[in-house]
């Protein structure tokens, strides 16, 4: 009996491993590039336009009404976009709707960021640098302490590797003070030198309200700010620009997105129909007339036009063929009953992932059954010995007809 | 009975196990000669955020080492088994040629235990000594996968070398390797947390594999 349950420790594990490896190798040998539309919004037409690939494999530059272009007469419906090339060009207009523009005015109120899943699927360890924002040096630099925060906000000095008793201290006390109930739920911040100044971080308290919290000529600055406890935060994205018009956005649980204003920390929200982080990538892009957001899935993109108080002004969505809904797709889910995915652009973590691809694998099953069935006639094995063969490929179909086939069974005592 | 197996697999993997145990000594003290460099060199707080942000591992030194461990203990305790037919002596022997095997990987198993122990320790020595314990505690974390690859390589080559076909060998070391791949995908810390115990239960199906090559082999199969 053992012996048995032995082999079918082999076979379990080949299944397992195939469903890993099998589908990678289909989609290496099969995969194709499938076309996914890039959307701007054009202050010049007042409409939509995109550029996609098309089927002799060039990029096809189209309005929303249909209308094509060429590469440069598309860049020119984009003067916000494409300024650096329609400068080279001599051709950027002066004025668009009444605003005079220049090369130097579009850089200086252009701001764009990204936001990727994985940037929630993410493992981190929780040791922050809280940088001098207020120097008196035009770049940041490194502080010589790394924090954490438990029962209270803790500096750890790198150098001896040693608590700093006073920095804790001093920074414990102005949060307390300022109504910070220990510990923090997270804590959300840009901890990097690359950026033109700092903003600190923003940490969320046990009780769900929001601090803003930074280092100002070695002391302490903290804030409570207004932002609603239970707005049920996911993670606050913060990042520092010149524009100086919002810190970051916050992620709801519920799925909204909501800039982070310096206006005293008002929130704003963004109109953003059917976004879903864990699974889409959104840009945001602002411009001096308008704020473009586009966000991304696997079957569609859609792209948001507000104005720059953030009342929508236009939407758009193009639908996107899934890569499981191509010809491709769809004979994969034929042969493999189910899939194991582990790695994902969409999450820094190794996953095992079971997806199991549906009905359409009972055909492939079938045939896995009856290759089976022969083989194992053409072996002159006895059926009924090893029934439980034909129970594991019910389940797993190819994967389990290839272990079944490869670990013969014995003839049992 | 059991005791007299016990010696005989000491006597077969003694100078494998003093072999690793000096080898994760010696990386352990380079992991730790590297990390004073390091910090000496660009600063302690550069040398952590490296680590925190960029995930660079410092111990990646010791990635496959465990693996590898697992498959030299393996070949130590079966090969010498497997030469000249001397294992199909040991049918002969009052005991259940199940529990022989499966008696014999318990002690390859706890023999690779004394050597994930001392990674752990050392681990935690050298990296108390140079940072807090957030990264420590990470670095504890991101070698658990490989310590389990070192426990399915044990297992997987023990099976490997009790099977009596070189057809059959070809075949289950292809699957043995696809397996090991699964557990060195990380590019940074922590990367396992949440799929770990997936990967550990396919490592107890691992676990009596031997079972079916030995029955093979008291039944001369080809």
């Amino acid at each position: 009996m053992l012996n048995k349950i032995s082999r079918y420790a082999i076979i379990l594990i080949i299944v397992t491993i195939s469903a890993v490896h099998l589908p990678n190798f289909y989609w290496k040998l099969f995969g194709k590039r499938i076309s996914r539309p890039i959307i701007y919004y054009s202050p010049v037409i007042d409409d939509f336009v995109y550029f996609k690939l098309g089927k002799n494999n060039k990029l096809n530059y189209i309005d929303a009404s249909g209308k094509r272009y060429n590469r440069k007469k598309f860049e020119a419906l984009l003067p916000f976009d494409f300024y650096r090339d329609l400068d080279k060009w001599g051709v950027l207009p002066d004025t668009i709707k009444g605003i005079p523009i220049d090369v130097s005015f579009i850089r200086k109120n252009s701001q764009s960021f990204r936001i990727s899943p994985y940037k929630l699927h993410n493992p981190l360890i929780q040791l922050f640098p809280l940088f001098e924002s207020k120097s008196n040096f035009t770049n940041l630099e490194l502080p010589n302490e790394l924090f954490r925060i438990g029962t209270k906000i803790e500096f750890i000095t790198a150098e001896t590797n040693t608590i700093n008793d006073s920095l804790t201290k001093i920074f414990t006390e102005k949060l307390t003070e300022t109504g910070f109930s220990f510990p923090a739920t997270f804590i959300d911040g840009n901890p990097t030198t690359r950026k033109p100044f700092d903003e600190g971080y923003f940490i969320v308290d046990s009780k769900g309200f929001v601090f803003h919290v930074k280092r100002v000529k070695g002391k302490p600055f903290c804030v409570k700010t207004n932002i609603p406890a239970d707005l049920g935060i996911r993670k606050i994205f913060i990042s520092e620009n010149p524009r100086r018009e919002f810190y970051g956005t916050i992620l709801t649980q519920s799925e909204e997105l909501y800039l982070l204003t310096y206006d005293n920390y008002k929130i704003i929200k963004l109109p953003l129909d059917g976004y879903n982080p864990d699974k889409m990538s959104l840009v945001f892009l602002a411009n001096p007339i308008y704020r473009v957001i586009r966000y991304s899935g696997s079957e569609s993109r859609v792209c948001v036009v507000t104005d720059k108080n953030y009342n929508l002004v236009d939407t758009y969505e193009i639908k996107v063929t899934p890569l499981s809904k191509t010809i491709t797709g769809k004979i994969e889910k034929f042969i493999f009953p189910f899939t194991i995915n582990t790695r994902s652009g969409r999450s820094k973590y190794v996953n095992f992932d079971v997806n199991f691809s549906g009905f359409q694998s009972t055909y492939g099953i079938i045939i896995s059954l009856l290759i089976c069935f022969f083989v194992k006639k053409y072996r002159r094995e006895n059926l009924m010995h090893n029934f439980f063969d034909f129970i594991i490929i019910a389940v797993s179909g190819m994967y389990g007809l290839l272990a079944v086939l490869l670990v013969k069974p014995e003839l049992w005592d | 009975m059991y005791k007299a197996i016990l010696y005989k697999e000491w006597i077969k993997i003694k100078w494998v196990l003093v072999g690793f145990a000096a080898i994760c000594l010696a990386v352990l003290v380079y992991i730790g000669l590297d990390s004073r460099h390091n910090i000496e060199m660009s600063g302690a707080i550069k040398t952590w955020l490296l680590i925190i942000q960029r995930k660079v591992l410092y111990y990646s030194l010791l990635k496959y080492i465990p693996l590898f461990a697992g498959i030299a203990l393996a070949v130590a305790q079966f090969v010498p088994e497997m030469t000249k037919n001397r294992f199909r002596l040991s049918f002969h022997l009052p005991i259940d040629e199940k529990r022989m095997l499966l008696f014999m990987i318990l002690i390859g198993l706890l023999t690779n235990m004394l050597v994930y122990i001392l990674i752990i320790v050392g681990l935690m020595i050298t990296g108390s000594a140079f940072y807090p314990q957030e990264i420590v505690l990470s670095s504890l974390i991101t070698v658990t996968p490989w310590l389990l690859a070192g426990i399915a390589g044990y297992l997987a080559a023990s099976m490997i070398v009790i099977e009596s076909t070189w057809k059959n060998r070809i075949i289950l070391s292809i699957i043995s390797i696809a397996y090991f791949n699964l557990l060195f995908l990380e590019n940074g810390y922590n990367e396992y947390r949440f799929s770990f115990w997936y990967y550990f239960i396919v490592v107890i199906l691992f676990s009596i594999t031997i079972l079916f090559p030995g029955y093979r082999l008291r039944k001369g199969s080809k």
